[in-house]
């Protein structure tokens, strides 16, 4: 059986990564997130020149929740919003690492960067770690 | 949008109704499967030996999210846990008559994603998200409904 300490993040994470501009706004964030039924989104800043890496940090659902709580969240936008550097993990890492790095940042998502490139290429959630303590990572009563 | 349409729906408007319970003896390998199962990220933890109808709210032990599971991971593993003893408790809860932003307020102030709706009897009733007041916040900005991915589709993550 497949434990956390045999299961790469790599194996259990959620492939490709949901984005929205800098400028986005956080209601337009909002209904993204509603939409897909996503707790978080990877916010892009392309270089200007085209030269340098890009640019990214992440919103999550209680970000805007706190935003939402004290003022008007319609002047905001995603950048705005987002917390940089965002906590991160490689594929090839193991789940255990991935729940220590979770519990470590107090955070339900991570997102997962290209070993070489560090581009996002997925995201693992708190959710993925408890799927697999079933043993079947791919549990899901869709399938 | 207007800052204050977000004081005139309330927790029960927004919420999914229901909640998924387990016992506070259950191991904590049968919640992860709960979990995983329903893809919710929280169960709410009942005691049994407390009555609803004698004492309300006493039969609401707490609730037990996915962090709290994946923090348990970090450190000593949940071999042998019960629900019961890796709960937070009391469960933080909000009336269905409170406002989304009295509801957005607690989960800022603690920091958690879930809180659990009671109805006027104590009762658990339903559980409301940060991603709920993300949809209300969306719908409330653009004054249309939001249609979101099926279960079959991009899975709640």
């Amino acid at each position: 059986m497949k434990t956390i300490d045999t299961t790469t993040v790599g194996e259990a994470m959620h492939e490709g990564v949901v984005t929205c501009d800098v400028d986005e706004p956080l209601t337009s964030v909002a209904r993204t997130m509603a939409q897909q039924r996503i707790h978080c989104v990877v916010v892009w800043q392309e270089p200007a020149t085209g030269a340098g890496p890009e640019l990214w940090g992440v919103v999550s659902d209680l970000d805007l929740v706190k935003v939402a709580a004290g003022e008007d969240v319609g002047g905001r936008t995603a950048g705005g919003s987002a917390r940089t550097p965002a906590p991160m993990i490689t594929p090839d890492e193991t789940l255990r690492r991935a729940a220590q790095l979770m519990a470590e940042h107090e955070v339900a998502h991570l997102v997962v960067v290209d070993t070489e490139t560090t581009t996002p290429v997925g995201v693992i959630s708190t959710l993925d770690v408890a799927r697999a303590l079933t043993g079947n990572p791919r549990l899901s009563p869709a399938l | 949008m207007d800052a204050e349409l977000l004081d005139h729906l309330t927790a029960g408007e927004a919420m999914h109704a229901g909640i998924v319970t387990c016992d506070v003896h259950a191991p904590l390998s049968a919640v992860a499967r709960m979990m995983a199962g329903h893809h919710i990220h929280c169960v709410v933890v009942r005691n049994d030996a407390a009555s609803w109808s004698e004492t309300p709210g006493a039969g609401l032990w707490g609730v037990v999210s996915d962090l709290d599971l994946v923090r348990l991971v970090a450190a000593d593993g949940v071999i042998g846990r019960t629900a019961g003893e890796s709960a937070a408790t009391p469960a933080l809860t909000v009336r269905d008559r409170d406002s989304l932003r009295e509801a957005a307020g607690v989960m800022s102030d603690n920091e958690i994603t879930h809180l659990v709706v009671v109805n006027h009897a104590a009762r658990p009733i339903g559980v409301l998200s940060t991603l709920d007041v993300a949809r209300a916040v969306a719908e409330l900005a653009d004054g249309s409904p939001v249609v979101s991915a099926g279960r079959t589709g991009r899975e709640e993550r």
